[in-house]
C-alpha cells in the first residue's frame, strides 16, 4: 500500500534521513523505532510532504505521490496523527472530529461523527467539553478520531505512547489493534520499542536517520541489539566489567 | 498428516516484484549496518569514496566492492564481526590449512534463519516432520553436520547424527533405524551403495525415500546412479561456509536447477576476468551479498563457484530464482570427497618435508565412487635408486605432513628426478580425471 523508496531529507547541511526504505502492505501494522533524533518524525512528516524530501520517492496505492501537496495526499487516503496530539484544544471534542472532516460533505461527517463516538465511547461522554479538559490519553483518542474522520485507508502515528501512563499507553495501543483488525493500515514511529513491536507484523529500526535493522516484529523483540539500545536491558557481562 | 510442500510458503511464493521490494531495503540496511559496525568494510568505502547511500536500486550493487576469503582471513578471527562477542552464538571455522582460518559468527536470530532455510531446502525435497535423516556429514567446525541436522530438527524430522566415517556401522544404522532420508555427499552416497552391494544387502533392505546431497559437484549421470541403487530420489543443495553454510539453495521436486534463497541472499554472476556483471542467464562466477545476516554481513562475496542464473516458471511453485549445479571453480581449489584442496596446500606440505623436490603433480580420479587423490614428487637420483631406506623414510613423512594439513591421507609416489613435465609460465600441476 505504501512503498518509500531510498528517501534522503536534509534540515541544510544536516542529513536527517539516509537512503531510508520502508514499506507497509495493504492491512499490515508495522512500527518503526528509534531513539530521540533518530528521524522518526521526520520520515512522517516527509511522507506527508510537511517537509520536503532531498532524494527517493513515495509510492502510494500504486500511485506516485513523491511531490503531492499535503492535502491531496490526505485525499488520497493518508492520514496523520501528530506528535503531541495536536489538539485545538479551545475547540470542544465534536468540533475537533468535525474539523478532521472539514473538506468532507455534511452527511458523510455525521455517520463518520457516529462511528468515532461508537469506537471511543469517552469522546461522545465529552463531546461537548474543550479538547484541553481532557486528559492525556482520551487527547490521543480524539487525535486518532480526528485523523480518521477523512476514512483514510493508512494511518500515520507518531509517538502514540508519549507523555502517557503505561496503562493508558495499553488502551491506546488496544484501539489501534481494533483498527487494525477491521482493515486500517497503520505505519507506527516510537520510542517505546516494546508497545510498538508486541502490537506491529513487522518492524524497523532507524539509527542516526538510517535503518540499520528490519524483521518480523516478534524477531525485534527478541534481538539482543534492540533490547539494549531500546528496551533499556543495557548490561554488561562480567568479563566486560 | 498431509505433505509439507513449502517450509515458509509466503516467502517462497511471493510475486519477484514484491520481494524485490524486501531485498532493496534488506540491502540498504546491510550496506547501513556494515558500514557503520565492521571497521573493514568502513575503511574499504572509505577509499573507493563512497557512502551507503549509494544504493538507490537494486542495481546499484555492482558499485560496491567485493569481498573475498583473503578479506575473512585478513581479518582473523572477529574483525568481520557487526555484533559484539556476546551477541555471538555459535562459530563456525574454516581449517586454515593455508594461511589464517577463514572463521563465522551467527548470532540467535541468524541461526534461527539458518534453521529455516535449510528446513525451506529439505521441505523442498519432500522431507516432513514423519521422516528419519540420517546425517553423514562430519559435525564440527564444518558447517554441513550441524547446518541440515538443525534444519531437519527444525522441521520436526528424527534426525540421528551419524557423523562420516565407518560405512558398515552406517548402514546397520540405516537399516535398524530406518532412516528415510541420508544426508551425504554424493561421492559417499555412492561408496555406501558399493558397500551394501559388496555385504549382500539389497535395497528393498532400507527404508530410504530421499538423498539430500551436496558440497561437491556432480551431475545427472551421478544422480541417476544413486538413485537406482538405494532406491532414493536425490537432490542437490549448495552452500558456502563463510556465507552460513548449507541452505543457500537446493533443488525442488523438478530438478531443474537450485532455487536460491534470493530473500537472504542477493546473486549475482560476474565475468570473473573483467569482474563486471553478466546479463541474468549468462555463466560466470557466482557472488552472493547476505540480505540479513546480523552477526556478520557480507558484500558481494566472490564464491568462485561458476553457474548460470535464470527465471523459470517452477511447478513447484517456487518464484524463487534457479542456479545451475555450480560446476568448475575460477580458482584451483580441487573438491576431493567434498573436502577443499589447494594445491598450494601440497606445495606448503613438501617445503616442510626435508628432501622433497618442489616439483609435484597431482592427479585426482575415481576408485569406486570416491575420488582419490595422488601426488607424485620428484626426489633426487640417490634416494630414488640407493637409499631404500631414506626412501621409505621420505614418503612416510610426507605422507603425514600431507595428511596433516589436506586432512585427508591422500596416496603419495616418489619419482625420479626430472621426469615430471616442466613447465614454461604457469604451472599445470594437476590432472583430474574425473568425468562429472
Amino acid at each position: 500500500m505504501l512503498e518509500v523508496k531510498s528517501l534522503s531529507v536534509s534540515y541544510g547541511a544536516v542529513q536527517a534521513l539516509s537512503n531510508v526504505s520502508v514499506h507497509v502492505a495493504p492491512g499490515e501494522f508495522v512500527s518503526l523505532i528509534g531513539s530521540n533524533g533518530a528521524g522518526k518524525t521526520t520520515l512522517l512528516n516527509s511522507i506527508m510532504n510537511i517537509i520536503g524530501k532531498s532524494k527517493g520517492s513515495v509510492t502510494f496505492d500504486g500511485k506516485e505521490v513523491t511531490k503531492l501537496r499535503t492535502p491531496n495526499i490526505v485525499g488520497k487516503g493518508m492520514a496523520i496523527v501528530p506528535e503531541g496530539r495536536r489538539i485545538f484544544s479551545n475547540m470542544t471534542v465534536r468540533e475537533n472530529l468535525e474539523m478532521g472532516g472539514f473538506k468532507r460533505p455534511a452527511a458523510e461527517v455525521k455517520t463518520k461523527l457516529h462511528q468515532m463516538f461508537e469506537l471511543f465511547p469517552v469522546l461522545e461522554e465529552r463531546q461537548t467539553q474543550t479538547a484541553g479538559m481532557l486528559s492525556g490519553g482520551e487527547q490521543q483518542m480524539l487525535a486518532i478520531g480526528r485523523a480518521l474522520m477523512t476514512a483514510p485507508k493508512l494511518l500515520l502515528m507518531d509517538e502514540p505512547s508519549m507523555g502517557l501512563a503505561p496503562l493508558v499507553i495499553k488502551e491506546v495501543y488496544e484501539k489501534l489493534k481494533v483498527l487494525a483488525a477491521g482493515g486500517l493500515t497503520i505505519l507506527l514511529v516510537e520510542q517505546n520499542a516494546t508497545m510498538a513491536l508486541k502490537y506491529a507484523q513487522r518492524g524497523y529500526v532507524l539509527e542516526n536517520g538510517r535503518i540499520i535493522l528490519q524483521g518480523k516484529a516478534s524477531e525485534l523483540l527478541g534481538d539482543n541489539e534492540v533490547k539494549r539500545a531500546y528496551l533499556g536491558k543495557e548490561y554488561k557481562e562480567k568479563w566486560e566489567r | 498428516m498431509g505433505e509439507m510442500k513449502f517450509w515458509q510458503k509466503d516467502e517462497e511464493t511471493m510475486p519477484v516484484a514484491q520481494r524485490q521490494v524486501f531485498q532493496l531495503e534488506r540491502l540498504q540496511t546491510t550496506v547501513n549496518r556494515a558500514y557503520e559496525k565492521v571497521d573493514f568494510y568502513r575503511k574499504k568505502f572509505d577509499e573507493l569514496k563512497i557512502k551507503p547511500d549509494i544504493i538507490g536500486e537494486l542495481s546499484d550493487i555492482s558499485k560496491l566492492p567485493f569481498t573475498t576469503k583473503q578479506d575473512l582471513r585478513d581479518n582473523y578471527p572477529y574483525g568481520m564481526f557487526a555484533v559484539p562477542l556476546r551477541d555471538i552464538v555459535r562459530i563456525h571455522s574454516s581449517s586454515g590449512t593455508t594461511g589464517k582460518p577463514t572463521v563465522v559468527g551467527y548470532t540467535a536470530s541468524d541461526l534461527q534463519q539458518w534453521n529455516d532455510l535449510v528446513s525451506r531446502i529439505m521441505v523442498a525435497g519432500g522431507v516432513s516432520r514423519e521422516d528419519i535423516v540420517h546425517v553423514s556429514f562430519t559435525y564440527g567446525l564444518f558447517t554441513g553436520g550441524f547446518g541440515l541436522h538443525y534444519g531437519a530438527e527444525n522441521i520436526g524430522a528424527s534426525v540421528i547424527p551419524v557423523s562420516s566415517g565407518n560405512t558398515s556401522r552406517q548402514l546397520a544404522i540405516m537399516e535398524d533405524y530406518k532412516s528415510t532420508v541420508l544426508v551425504a555427499t554424493p561421492s559417499y552416497a555412492l561408496h555406501i551403495a558399493e558397500t551394501m552391494e559388496k555385504a549382500g544387502i539389497g535395497k528393498d533392505k532400507l527404508s530410504l525415500k530421499i538423498a539430500l546431497l551436496g558440497s561437491e559437484p556432480w551431475g545427472d549421470k551421478v544422480r541417476a546412479e544413486i538413485e537406482e541403487r538405494l532406491g532414493v530420489q536425490a537432490f542437490d543443495n549448495y552452500g558456502l561456509s563463510e556465507l552460513m553454510g548449507p541452505g543457500i539453495s537446493g533443488e525442488c521436486e523438478c530438478k531443474s536447477g537450485l532455487h536460491i534463497n534470493e530473500d537472504f541472499f542477493y546473486p549475482e554472476i560476474i565475468d570473473p576476468a573483467t569482474l563486471q556483471p553478466l546479463p541474468l542467464g549468462e555463466k560466470g562466477e557466482l557472488v552472493l551479498t547476505t540480505l540479513k545476516r546480523e552477526g556478520m554481513p557480507l558484500i558481494r562475496y566472490r564464491t568462485r563457484d561458476i553457474t548460470r542464473l535464470y527465471r523459470e516458471e517452477c511447478s513447484c511453485g517456487r518464484t524463487l530464482i534457479k542456479m545451475e549445479k555450480a560446476k568448475g571453480r575460477t580458482d584451483d581449489m580441487l573438491i576431493i570427497n567434498g573436502v577443499n584442496v589447494f594445491p598450494s596446500q601440497v606445495e606448503e606440505a613438501l617445503s616442510k618435508v626435508d628432501g622433497a623436490s618442489p616439483h609435484y603433480m597431482i592427479f585426482v580420479r575415481k576408485r569406486g565412487a570416491l575420488d582419490e587423490m595422488e601426488i607424485k614428487v620428484e626426489v633426487t637420483e640417490a634416494i630414488f635408486f640407493d637409499e631404500m631406506k631414506k626412501q621409505k623414510k621420505l614418503l612416510e613423512d610426507l605422507t603425514a605432513q600431507l595428511a596433516k594439513i589436506l586432512l585427508f591421507k591422500p596416496k603419495v609416489n616418489l619419482v625420479m628426478g626430472q621426469t615430471l613435465e616442466r613447465f614454461e609460465g604457469k604451472a599445470k600441476r594437476v590432472v583430474d580425471e574425473r568425468n562429472i
